[in-house]
């Protein structure tokens, strides 16, 4: 089992940080020469733009995945029982690859025939349609879109999980004392979700932060490099462009990222562990 | 009866086989497949493997695995050819030198022949061997091919960006093909002009996609805009690049905005449904709409891109085979470039794409077929000059950085969006070109 971590875990994290510290491209040894790719991507426009990109992205992602994930159990939750299809439904857009739903999104975001602008003009809301990829705000807003999207059903499910194990005297005992609705959602439901909360949270930025399929087939980190992000813009670099060793010198930046947010959310979980 | 598809006056295929081979072939372009040919008799106790792309026209994928089973059966030997999706196939060959593992013979992309050069066999005798029966090689050839005085790449064939155009909406404004072929910038901008007006536009991408470095290079170069010397010293930032985005901005204004979105397939789209006049493309658009029997298929034309005031220039994707040096069957593996590239198989190759494979040797190109089909009389034989995104700078990674990260489309794009001025625009592609060149 040692083995096998070692083997699937250890060795690309460093063999890719070994890149990074060379000159190295596709097919070649390469030299060692230190932070160089490191000081380079300061100085990349690119890449500078590809950092707030994924920072927009991950937040705005996940903040509404996470808000909207809470809205939807509580809704799955009150159904009950007679619920059971529409959560199996609910959670299609996660099961099914989403290298073949974005396809599905790419079309519908598609200039000449898209169904959702069709549906704006009819509802007459937008007459001119709306520029889906190829305006640097709506390429934002449609490679968001998509995320949630997927990343929704996850959300709702798990939450629907913690909502469901936390025991009913408690809402019955705040409801006695006069508790209204709103009461017991902040005092109640959200401290106990808190410790599902935050590692939903924490999965998201790890799965949000390094995306690939949806910006990959949906924008290819376009309009104007507004929607590029780490995994994008490394697989360009890395082998489109085959310096493989600044690509992994952009893949690496997405570590620290991910080590931030764990020892955040860790925190969290330890906090709710205390008080629990 | 039963329409038949002739090469040469013999029959090869039925319409519905074409047909069905086209929608086959048509997935394929998305996801890619493999063909696996085993001679008749006895079992094979050497096998060649080769990869190349999922053909852009439909009906030249079978057309291809029916050559490599006739070369397999006459040497004995099975061959395996994995037709994968455009986009994948970097990853492909990264992986493939990287490990140094995978096919035999390997189709090298534009500078994919000066990047992986260590890693090739040298194929002068192969070359050597074509051009004395078929050549000379153009000059693009030796450009991408020839490399520090040995082919590691065989240039095979490439396909040329000129415009595609809908005849009924130039004839709406009192233009014939012709017309449109002998149009400058300026003429057509005037053009676009009353184009727009009527509502059907003209568009060509200005995003991040190959198809916008295919537009905007010929744009840059018939301005006299340069994105290097010879030497790879970076020159954009000249008064003809100015000149061409300053163009660019006017143009912009009479395309369709989603054009800063556009990927490889949005201008065929955008032919297709009859909306759009004019768009650099290769023929595929055409051929698809031919092959689907597409009513638009006879509104179709192309013509040169328009004249600059420093000439009329095209772009071109290209496409060579390589053998890896790991390979255990070099021998074979250059048998199989020799029988791909003989003229007769050159030229069923060139019927299969219907037109869209151009050669890079020049008595290939006295094919009939380019003349005997009216929409193709300004495909081949190229009269502009001809050159690839990051010409006349020397071959190699510099070239593929700046190409695969659009550079150029990016400074057109921010000119054209407002976000920078055409000045500003113009120093920040120098500073990218030099970051990607320098190394």
């Amino acid at each position: 089992m040692v083995g096998i971590l070692l083997g699937l875990v250890a060795y690309p994290l460093v063999s890719a940080l070994y890149m990074s510290l060379t000159d190295k491209t596709i097919g070649s040894p390469g030299a060692y020469v230190g932070l160089s790719n490191f000081l380079q991507l300061a100085e990349d426009s690119i890449f500078r733009q590809t950092v707030g990109n994924a920072i927009l992205y991950t937040v705005v992602a996940v903040m509404i995945k996470a808000i909207a994930g809470i809205g939807l159990a509580v809704a799955l939750a009150r159904i009950g029982e007679r619920g059971a299809t529409v959560r199996a439904l609910i959670l299609l857009p996660w099961v099914i690859p989403i290298s073949i739903t974005a396809l599905a999104w790419w079309w519908m975001f598609d200039p000449m025939f898209s169904v959702i602008n069709r549906g704006l003009r009819a509802l007459g809301v937008a007459p001119s349609g709306v520029p889906w990829l190829g305006d640097p705000f709506w390429a934002r807003v449609a490679v968001i879109l998509v995320n949630v999207w997927r990343g929704l059903p996850f959300f709702a499910t798990v939450f629907l999980a913690g909502l469901l194990s936390i025991p009913r005297e408690l809402y019955e005992a705040a409801e006695t004392d006069g508790a209204r609705s709103l009461d017991s959602f902040v005092r109640i439901t959200l401290p106990l979700l808190r410790p599902v909360l935050s590692l939903v949270v924490l999965y998201s930025v790890v799965m949000t932060v390094a995306d690939f399929e949806i910006i990959y087939i949906l924008t290819r980190g376009g309009p104007l490099n507004r929607t590029h992000l780490f995994a994008t813009y490394a697989f360009q670099v890395g082998l489109e462009g085959t310096v493989i060793s600044k690509g992994a010198a952009i893949s690496l930046f997405i570590f620290p990222v991910l080590a931030i947010a764990s020892y955040f959310t860790l925190r969290i979980i330890r906090r709710g562990e205390e008080y629990a | 009866m039963e329409n038949v598809v002739k090469i040469d006056g013999e029959r090869v295929l039925t319409r519905r086989e074409f047909l069905r081979a086209a929608g086959r072939a048509g997935a394929a372009a998305i996801v890619g497949y493999s063909f696996l040919a085993k001679p008749a008799s006895g079992s094979p106790t050497r096998s060649i493997s080769m990869i190349h792309w999922s053909h852009f026209v439909p009906a030249y994928n079978p057309e291809l695995e029916r050559q490599v089973t006739e070369w397999s059966a006459r040497r004995g030997v099975a061959a395996r050819v994995d037709f994968v999706a455009y986009r994948d196939i970097p990853a492909k060959l990264a992986a493939e030198a990287e490990s140094r593992t995978g096919h035999d013979v390997v189709q090298l992309r534009v500078f994919d022949a000066a990047l992986y050069r260590q890693h090739l066999v040298p194929l002068d005798d192969v070359a050597q061997e074509v051009e004395r029966e078929s050549g000379p090689w153009l000059p693009l050839a030796r450009y991408l091919g020839f490399l520090d005085g040995r082919w590691y790449g065989v240039p095979w064939y490439y396909w040329s960006f000129p415009a595609t155009i809908n005849t009924e909406h130039w004839g709406a404004i009192g233009m014939g093909a012709a017309n449109v072929a002998a149009l400058d910038w300026n003429a057509f901008l005037e053009a676009a002009e009353r184009l727009y007006r009527r509502g059907t536009l003209v568009g060509m991408a200005i995003s991040q996609t190959f198809d916008a470095n295919d537009a905007l290079y010929p744009l840059l170069w018939s301005f006299g805009g340069r994105t290097v010397d010879e030497k790879g010293n970076v020159v954009i930032d000249s008064a003809e690049t100015a000149a061409a985005v300053e163009y660019a901005k006017r143009l912009f204004r009479l395309m369709p905005r989603d054009v800063l979105g556009w990927d490889d397939a949005a201008n065929n789209r955008f032919i297709l449904a009859g909306v759009g006049s004019w768009t650099p493309n290769a023929p595929s658009i055409w051929a698809v709409a031919k092959l689907q029997n597409l009513p638009i298929a006879g509104k179709i034309d192309h013509v040169p891109m328009p004249r600059g005031p420093k000439g009329r220039f095209r772009s071109a994707s290209t496409l060579a085979l390589g053998v890896w040096k790991f390979s255990r069957n070099v021998e074979l593996a250059k048998d199989l470039i020799r029988h791909l590239l003989s003229p007769a198989n050159y030229a069923r190759q060139v019927e299969a794409s219907m037109g869209y494979n151009q050669p890079f040797l020049r008595k290939l190109g006295q094919h009939a077929y380019w003349r005997n089909e009216p929409v193709l009389r300004f495909y081949e034989p190229v009269r502009e000059q001809l050159a690839v995104p990051g010409w006349p700078g020397p071959a190699g990674e510099g070239a593929q950085l700046v190409y695969t990260a659009f550079i150029v489309p990016l400074m057109f794009a921010k000119a054209v969006t407002g976000e920078m001025s055409t000045a500003e625009a113009i120093r920040w592609a120098a500073r990218e070109l030099q970051a990607r060149y320098r190394r």
